[in-house]
């Protein structure tokens, strides 16, 4: 094998792959990255059996060939290589890779290519689903902090994703709080698919995914994987067996007041609250009053007690729809919601304080998270 | 000869109700319900004798209580004076015997038969018992002497207020030949019911049936009673009672498929389980909600929390979504309800200044899907 390319194309080729290498494997080839020639391309390849990446990246192709060197010792030599061009160059009854760029020249040990587990490539039964990779990336980070991340319950650590009815819907949940985000998807007409991917993989995929472009997602024949596909990256990861619980019965249908609140305003008064509410489990106290007569404006007021630290009681105006509550959630929840909603507006809906809360975006009816609130003998 | 046993069973006069008037000598004399929130959905948890003439009794719901007595007073308990007077008065029981079985706060059994102060008459020990609670705390108790636990609950409240009555072994079968059944042991409304249809109100009518007919109507029970009218009752006085749950059911006198109605009911029970929990000072992990359909299947679904209660509301707010879960599933109606809260700690051991808790998404049955 011998190509050549540039150094910084090598570089981002293997920091997108890095993600999926193995440090602590008792499969010592999977602390290594896959090398291999395609059509005009370097092909990088990672995998901890969970996930696996490819990556290809533009390359001149003298001579074919393969092999895998540990990524560890790969990254850190090409990273400190200078933005020049790059030639790699494997001999033909050997696994060791030199790789010469101008000032530098090193020989790093290879292991055996046919060791490395096969990465499964975009072949499948079933009808891809094409989505745009910004939206796909927008839903993954509406939804993907809200799976659980402990294994107790292992399809909470999975993004259960649908498609039905011309719909995608992506939902993740833990055992307090849940996020949904649905999408259209004209023309799509296949039956109905339920898959669940692990949270991380998504994560893993809004990180390497282009900023722009189109993004098929395919589900193998014997939907134990599926497979996300893009022009210069392909993404598999295993899928969690098992039935996420009913999304539906956990979103409550209707509510008693309703608080209309500038998102901004609320992030900032969640974070002027959470210092205070870190010792104590989180617990911020939300109080939602209509300002009475309806001449004044509602408003929404968070209030947090940490025994050796102190107090913070934040109120911030409101339009507020019912009658007054309190109810007590955990912050974090909050916080997490906020950071990701990008509408000027927020509502909240509460019915009452042991009933489930509900945050959405004003103005756009594509996303719902629920939070249970807690319960206090106080 | 077997020796006869003296036990004494002690009651307090309406305990929460008398002390309210104690501490509150504006309210003596005058129709007092301690209890819930008579605007919500609170129950009656004790009534001063005075509002008792008017037809209200504990466990009623409050609204109802004051639909009857608008003018009486109505406050909310204050468990921690009740404690302290409690262990005052089972301070005083110990000092007369280590065989002290307390039923709750304001009751227990005492065997005497061997008494730490050398009394030889059971009558002179309960008399003695009267007058130091009388003096340590103001209050009036009445006590019941026999020579078991089944007579000797049946005499103390035989006479009350602040009444003793002794039932001598050769007065036994007299003595329980006379009472109702329905004040009997185990015998709840519908037992009573069960027997008053066969003509049988009193022990004496009791008396008729044999063993053998007894179980027959009432199953494992019947054996019990015929033996209990008989004024046997050879179980002994236990001081240390481990309870593993605490629970209240109703059978309702129609089938209900209202929520509303359901929700009211539960809130009820969860009510009478706490004040329960509250008296022996117990907090239980494990809250649990019993239905019976109208086809008589069971269904049980109990949800875990990380720390325990003993609070009414808190129960409430786990259980509700578990029971509307039940009844948008269900196409029935609902014969049964029960609340049990099990996996108990004393309040000592869970000494915490506060209980915060998510509730969870799901309730447990969302993962047997």
């Amino acid at each position: 094998m011998k190509i050549k390319c540039k150094q910084q194309d090598l570089s981002r080729g293997l920091s997108t792959v890095s993600h999926a290498v193995s440090s602590r494997s008792t499969l010592p080839i999977l602390a290594n990255i896959l090398l291999s020639t395609e059509q005009g391309s370097l092909k990088l390849s990672a995998t901890n059996l969970e996930i696996g990446i490819n990556c290809l990246i533009d390359a001149e192709i003298i001579e074919n060939g393969t092999t895998t060197v540990p990524a560890k010792t790969f990254i850190d030599l090409v990273s400190s290589l200078r933005q020049d061009q790059v030639e790699l160059t494997v001999a033909e009854d050997s696994y060791d890779v030199n790789v010469k760029s101008p000032g530098s020249n090193a020989n790093i040990k290879g292991m055996d290519p046919s060791e490395f587990p096969l990465i499964p490539s975009a072949e499948g039964d079933e009808e891809p689903i094409l989505l745009d990779a910004n939206l796909l990336k927008d839903m993954i980070a509406q939804v993907v902090f809200a799976a659980a991340d402990d294994d107790s319950r292992p399809v909470l650590t999975g993004v259960l994703v649908e498609v039905a009815n011309e719909q995608v819907s992506f939902a993740a949940a833990d055992a307090f709080r849940l996020a949904l985000r649905v999408s259209g998807l004209p023309g799509h007409v296949s039956s109905h698919s339920s898959i669940l991917i692990p949270a991380r993989t998504l994560s893993e995929l809004a990180r390497i995914l282009p900023s722009e472009g189109a993004v098929q997602m395919v589900v193998t024949p014997n939907r134990s994987q599926v497979l996300f596909h893009t022009e210069h990256v392909d993404l598999v990861s295993r899928l969690i067996e098992g039935t996420f619980p009913n999304i539906k019965a956990a979103i409550p249908r209707e509510h008693a007041t309703r608080a209309v609140i500038e998102t901004k305003e609320f992030a900032a008064a969640v974070k002027r609250v959470t210092p205070f509410a870190r010792d104590s489990s989180n617990i911020t106290r939300i109080k939602i009053s209509s300002g009475g007569d309806g001449v004044e404006a509602g408003s929404l007021t968070l209030e947090a007690t940490a025994e050796d630290i102190g107090n913070n009681v934040t109120t911030i105006n409101a339009a507020v729809d019912g009658p007054d509550q309190e109810i007590i959630f955990n912050v974090r929840y909050l916080t997490d919601v906020l950071s990701i909603l990008d509408t000027p507006e927020v509502a909240l809906e509460v019915t009452s304080a042991a009933r489930p809360g509900v945050v959405k975006p004003v103005s756009a009816a594509d996303y719902t998270y629920v939070i249970m609130p807690m319960s206090t003998n106080r | 000869m077997e020796l006869i046993r003296k036990i004494i069973h002690v009651d307090m006069d309406a305990f929460y109700a008398s002390i309210e008037q104690r501490d509150h000598p504006e309210w003596r004399g005058k129709p007092l319900v301690v209890g819930g929130d008579p605007n919500r959905r609170g129950v009656v948890a004790t009534c001063s004798y005075e509002a008792r003439r008017y037809g209200i009794h504990s466990a009623m719901a409050a609204q109802q209580a004051y639909q009857r007595c608008p003018h009486a007073i109505f406050i909310r308990p204050r468990f921690d004076v009740y404690h302290a007077v409690s262990a005052q008065i089972m301070q005083i029981f110990h000092s007369y015997t280590e065989l002290v079985e307390p039923l709750s706060l304001d009751e227990a059994y005492l065997d005497v038969t061997h008494n730490l102060r050398g009394i030889a008459a059971g009558t002179h020990v309960a008399q003695a018992i009267k007058a130091q609670i009388y003096q340590e705390t103001g209050l009036t108790a009445s006590a019941g002497v026999s020579y078991n636990k089944f007579i000797a609950k049946l005499a103390s409240d035989y006479r009350k207020p602040d009444g003793l009555t002794v039932v001598s072994p050769q007065q036994a079968v007299r003595f329980l030949e006379g009472i109702s059944i329905d004040k009997f042991f185990g015998v709840g409304k519908v037992t009573a019911a069960r027997l008053r249809e066969l003509d049988i109100e009193t022990g004496a009518d009791l008396k008729r049936l044999s063993e053998a007919e007894l179980q027959r109507i009432l199953h494992k029970q019947g054996s019990v009673l015929y033996h209990y009218v008989r004024g046997e009752d050879d179980r002994p006085v236990q001081p240390a009672r481990v309870r593993k749950s605490v629970g209240k059911e109703t059978t309702l006198s129609e089938d209900l498929d209202d929520p509303e109605e359901l929700l009211l009911l539960m809130s009820q029970m969860a009510e009478q389980v706490a004040r329960r929990l509250h008296e022996l000072q117990l907090l239980g992990k494990t809250i649990t909600l019993k239905l019976r359909w109208s086809d008589f299947q069971r269904l049980t679904r109990s949800i875990t929390i990380p720390d325990a209660t003993q609070d009414a509301r808190t129960i409430v707010n786990i259980l509700t979504p578990v029971l509307l879960n039940q009844m948008q599933t269900g196409q029935q109606r609902v014969r049964l309800i029960g609340v049990t809260v099990s996996h108990l700690i004393t309040s000592a051991e869970a000494n915490q200044p506060a209980q915060i808790y998510p509730l969870p998404l799901w309730d447990e049955d969302a993962w047997l899907a």
